[in-house]
């Protein structure tokens, strides 16, 4: 991707790509555009300088990481980051699956100040009806839909938690035969009109097909959509911490624990065998690295609690949680990103309404 | 046959004879050993104990989360470091009042035998009133008051035999199902000798007094709360598997070898606690590697990378944490077996020259005679 020498923010940067693909993309991925969104904190900036070749472009930064390619080779992979609000950057990237997971999607991973925007389901179901109501000939090419009570009923097995890939000409039809019969709703969309080809999924990635207006036009609309709850969500993520307090109430320094926990509220009562399913699937990822160890368990309804650790960061955080919901309490160094990144595998593997809250003591009911 | 070197004590001329008759003696018992019940009970210790760790730490969060009439979580064991038996957690409410708490994760049937250990506790703790003022507090204390926690199946029937037995503590009952607290009492079978009120109302309405917390608010804010686990990682008196969790959760990769330094540790044992001294982190810490050493789960790295070694091959911390449960399976169940063998040498030694057959150790094994 080459970019004509400027000083651009996020929306005149978008302008170049759109009115000169040709000068600005090259090549055969030069065609796709991919956007990824992230939740940021004080520091990505150095973050940023530390681990890429950066470059300022006036409000949009180049960063240059490096990947080994299908024949060995290393190669530079090139993306541009801007800041679509406060707290939340845009990530844009002309590069291949493989460079981005070899070069961009590492970023995270190790990182206290960023961290993957997770798409609420609800919010996601927003998305889409912005974008068929928007478009009354959009096309779905492509969807995977799951199980989530709370969004949709079913007149077949409403019990059964499934999970439906689909690719075929009539998904519009399709998704909504899925969910009057399955009660199941999209967290992965591909459409397709005339001009357009973009495909969304809950984990903050868009990809555009089709460089032109109307793509970026659905791509900004869809993201003005969600925005205020995705910063509400790194706001309680922010908030969820453990910190010691000084008192002095004698002639001694006393230190008394002020915790601020979370609670991930389930949509629908989840049992033991889902919430294993769910360490397993964290275990197996690519993506994730949690451990669960000190894990209590009882078998029937769920009873479950765990220390949860993730590697790639260090995070330490303990979980409880019943049928209803799941507590988190923070232990050492408990940054945002982690709990985000947790959250976002349980909205992706275990429950796709969960809702995670900074807890508020309450009595019981 | 076997090469053990015959104690000194074993006659010259005695040593051949001392290994046949030491040898037959230890196949015999470690024959006998029930290494498969004494393994699952070794693992049922390890879960009594965190069904302990998390009780307390049900117990303690709704005072870290908030301060329920002003008490704050204080300290974990206090009283520990002077080796007196102690309570599980202290609380601290900032105008002087405290409360003393002792977790009980299970009630056994003879619940009397608890209520007396919590009454000698509840007296170590008053003598010691002076030491938690000047260590602990930095101020006087105005007002003691002393629970019992348990789990909600147990609750019953610690509250009765408190009652009955007349004592004084409060029992507060954790649902970890559903992440409640909250401070009950049941009602007793008969009154105790010793109310001060003799219509039954009054004497309900002592019992009432007695069995719930003196700040009323306290009861209120109690009832029913919802807490969690997380509080409570290092307990300086509990097992040594439990406690070198901490070591599991210090630990770092380097390479393919997952290693930890005692900076770590130290890092994480003052951490997760509140109100130790440096001189008691350091302690914990060495009592840590020490123990780690002693199960083979920490070996020292002659390796700059880092000052110890986790003697595994795994790396993930889920699969490490299994490494030291049956490290320290393994080594207790070679404890006892070490056990038999110096109770074989013992036994041999001292009979050496008086006994000339094994079948005379009472040990069941046939002599060599009846052999042939």
């Amino acid at each position: 991707m080459d970019i004509p020498e400027g000083e651009y923010n996020l929306k005149e940067f978008c302008r170049v790509i759109i009115d000169s693909p040709e000068t600005v993309l090259s090549g055969y991925h030069g065609q796709r555009i991919k956007s990824y969104l992230y939740l940021s904190d004080d520091g990505w900036r150095d973050y940023l300088d530390r681990h890429y070749q950066t470059e300022d472009l006036g409000q949009i930064t180049k960063f240059v990481g490096e990947y080994r390619n299908r024949k060995g080779a290393e190669q530079p992979a090139e993306f541009y980051v801007g800041e679509y609000k406060d707290d939340l950057q845009m990530v844009v990237t002309a590069e291949t699956e493989e460079a981005i997971r070899q070069a961009l999607l590492p970023i995270s991973q190790h990182s206290d100040c960023l961290s993957p925007m997770p798409i609420m389901t609800e919010d996601f179901q927003t998305m889409n009806e912005i974008v068929l109501s928007s478009y009354d000939d959009m096309r779905i090419s492509e969807f995977k839909s799951k199980r989530v009570p709370s969004l949709a009923d079913a007149r077949t097995r409403p019990d059964v938690d499934r999970e439906i890939e689909y690719k075929g000409i009539d998904g519009r039809e399709r998704l909504n035969e899925f969910r009057e019969e399955y009660g199941v709703v999209p967290t992965r969309i591909q459409y397709e009109h005339e001009n357009v080809s973009i495909r969304i999924d809950t984990s903050g990635k868009f990809t555009l097909e089709t460089i032109n207006q109307e793509s970026f036009n659905i791509l900004f609309e869809l993201l003005s959509e969600v925005v205020v709850n995705v910063l509400e969500l790194l706001d309680v993520a922010n908030s969820i911490k453990f910190e010691k307090r000084e008192v002095m109430p004698g002639n001694l320094k006393i230190q008394v624990p002020e915790v601020s926990s979370g609670e991930i509220h389930f949509d629908q009562q989840v049992t033991l065998m889902q919430a294993e399913n769910f360490i397993r699937g964290t275990k197996i990822s690519n993506d994730l690295n949690f451990s669960f160890t000190d894990v209590t368990k009882q078998a029937g309804s769920l009873d479950f609690s765990a220390q949860v650790t993730d590697e790639n960061r260090g995070s330490l955080f303990n979980v409880s949680a019943t049928e209803e919901s799941m507590r988190i309490v923070p232990k050492h160094d408990c940054s945002f990103p982690s709990l985000v990144e947790f959250y976002l595998a349980v909205i992706q593997m275990l429950d796709g309404g969960a809702r995670m809250k900074l807890y508020e003591s309450h009595q019981a009911a | 046959m076997t090469n053990v070197d015959p104690p000194n004590s074993v006659p010259e001329g005695q040593e051949t004879k001392f290994r046949g008759l030491y040898g037959k003696c230890v196949h015999h018992k470690l024959q006998e050993f029930p290494e498969t019940s004494k393994r699952e009970d070794l693992r049922e210790e390890i879960d009594i104990q965190r069904n302990h760790r998390k009780l307390i730490s049900y117990s303690i969060f709704p005072f870290a989360q908030d301060d329920p009439a002003g008490y704050k979580f204080l300290k974990a064991e206090p009283l520990e470091e002077l080796g007196v038996p102690n309570f599980d957690f202290l609380l601290w409410n900032l105008d002087g009042s405290v409360i003393f708490g002792e977790a009980k994760s299970s009630i056994p049937d003879n619940a009397t035998k608890v209520v007396n250990q919590l009454e000698d506790r509840k007296e170590i703790a008053e003598d010691h009133q002076d030491y938690i003022e000047e260590e602990y507090l930095g101020s006087e204390i105005n007002h003691m008051e002393f629970v019992v926690a348990t789990y909600v199946n147990h609750g019953d029937k610690i509250a009765k035999e408190i009652i009955e037995e007349g004592a004084e503590f409060i029992t507060w009952v954790v649902d970890a199902h559903s992440d409640t607290l909250w401070v009950r009492h049941a009602r007793p079978t008969a009154f105790p000798d010793n109310l001060e009120a003799e219509q039954p109302d009054a004497m309900l309405e002592e019992l009432e007094r007695r069995h719930t917390h003196d700040i009323s608010s306290l009861n209120g804010e109690l009832d029913r709360v919802t807490t969690s686990f997380g509080q409570a990682d290092v307990l300086p008196t509990s097992i040594i598997v439990d406690r070198l969790r901490v070591v599991v959760q210090a630990r770092r990769v380097e390479g393919r070898h997952p290693c930890v330094d005692r900076e770590d540790i130290r890092e994480y044992v003052a951490e997760s606690s509140l109100n130790y001294t440096e001189e008691r982190v350091e302690e914990i810490v060495n009592d840590l590697i020490e123990g780690g050493e002693n199960i083979n789960f920490l070996s020292e790295w002659e390796d700059d990378r880092a000052g110890f070694k986790i003697v595994s091959n795994y790396t993930a911390k889920d699969d490490l944490e299994q490494v030291l449960e049956d490290k320290w399976i393994d080594w207790r169940i070679e404890g006892k077996k070490d056990e038999l063998r110096e109770e074989c040498e013992d036994r041999v030694a001292a009979e050496i020259g008086k006994q000339s057959q094994l079948s005379k150790y009472g040990l069941g094994v046939p002599d060599d005679g009846d052999e042939e």
